[in-house]
């Protein structure tokens, strides 16, 4: 059998060691492997010096991306959106999302990217629906956004009534609507509703 | 002024990967940092001049050479990758 010598100082007193690690993929979750590594006491320096680890990461990654790929596909379908929608808004192949989500096939790095962009931000399916068209664009952000903001808001609730937001593929309205109240001061909006509109 | 030639180095993680050899630190930081996950990752990453704004820091002699009498150094590069700015150490080395 060759024996096993330090990259670095030629050293045949390695040491080998096994090791329990997670192994994540971003958002897909994380798994549990066994990992080798080597230890030189002469010169001490460590690592996976003959590549046993990479097989097991990349097999680790590889279930974490297809478990991760079903579990978007799931949530779309289960909040109703229909797996062929999307694929026509993204102009790919009819039945590809099936077959990324039965096994028939498997995402190459960019579909994974692409799905991962979509379950963060799934009104970019609106913005391809509406075929990236830049200012239309703009607004589906741009009232996402305001959605998002006004979520994170405080009112006071016996000042505010409601606030929301209202979008079109044409226009995007942000509306406050406070109660009259002849205590409220400086802006003098004790009976007129501010708007803001983006158009 | 560095002791080796960086460019060759990149090379050598493009087209000769067996001879490159990234310790844990560099695996750890590599993931860590950038997101590659693997060996392979990694040198592709470099071998792809994915290191950007690379500048030379210092070089200095290894001090855990247990050889003596046959003198190694490492040259030390800062560089950054879309934000993030790393030094890299010697925590890759060519196989002897």
């Amino acid at each position: 059998m060759e024996k096993l010598i330090c990259p670095a100082c030629g050293s045949s007193n390695l040491v080998k060691s096994n090791y329990h690690e997670y192994v994540t993929e971003n958002i897909g979750g994380q798994v549990l492997i066994d990992k080798v590594l080597y230890q030189c006491p002469d010169c001490g320096l460590e690592g996976d010096f003959f590549n046993e680890n990479e097989l097991a990461i990349e097999k680790a990654l590889s279930d974490l991306k297809n478990k991760l790929v079903v579990s978007i596909l799931d949530g779309f379908t289960e909040n109703k959106v229909s797996l062929s929608s999307i694929e026509r808004a993204l102009d790919l192949p009819q039945r590809t999302l099936t077959k990324w989500k039965n096994g028939a096939s498997a995402p190459t790095s960019a579909g994974i990217a692409l799905l991962k962009f979509i379950k963060l931000f799934p009104w970019l399916l609106e913005v391809a629906e509406n075929k990236f068209d830049y200012e239309i664009s703009q607004k589906i952000f741009m009232g996402n956004a305001f959605q998002k903001m006004i979520s994170k808001m405080t009112f006071i609730e016996s000042e505010f009534k409601e606030a929301g937001v209202i979008t079109s593929a044409n226009s995007t309205f942000l509306y406050i609507h406070m109660h009259k109240n002849e205590d409220i001061n400086a802006m003098g909006y004790g009976n007129i509703t501010p708007m803001v509109t983006i158009s | 002024m560095p002791k080796y030639d960086i460019f060759e180095f990149i090379r050598c993680c493009d087209e000769n990967k067996n001879d490159v050899v990234p310790l844990k630190s560099a695996l750890d930081d590599a993931n860590s940092c950038f997101g590659l996950k693997t060996k392979s990752n990694l040198l592709d990453f470099i071998g792809n001049n994915g290191m950007e704004d690379l500048k030379f820091v210092n070089t200095k002699e290894w001090e855990n050479n247990p050889d003596k009498t046959f003198k190694i150094y490492v040259d030390a590069y800062e560089f950054r990758s879309m934000c993030n700015w790393v030094i890299l150490h010697p925590y890759i080395m060519k196989r002897r």
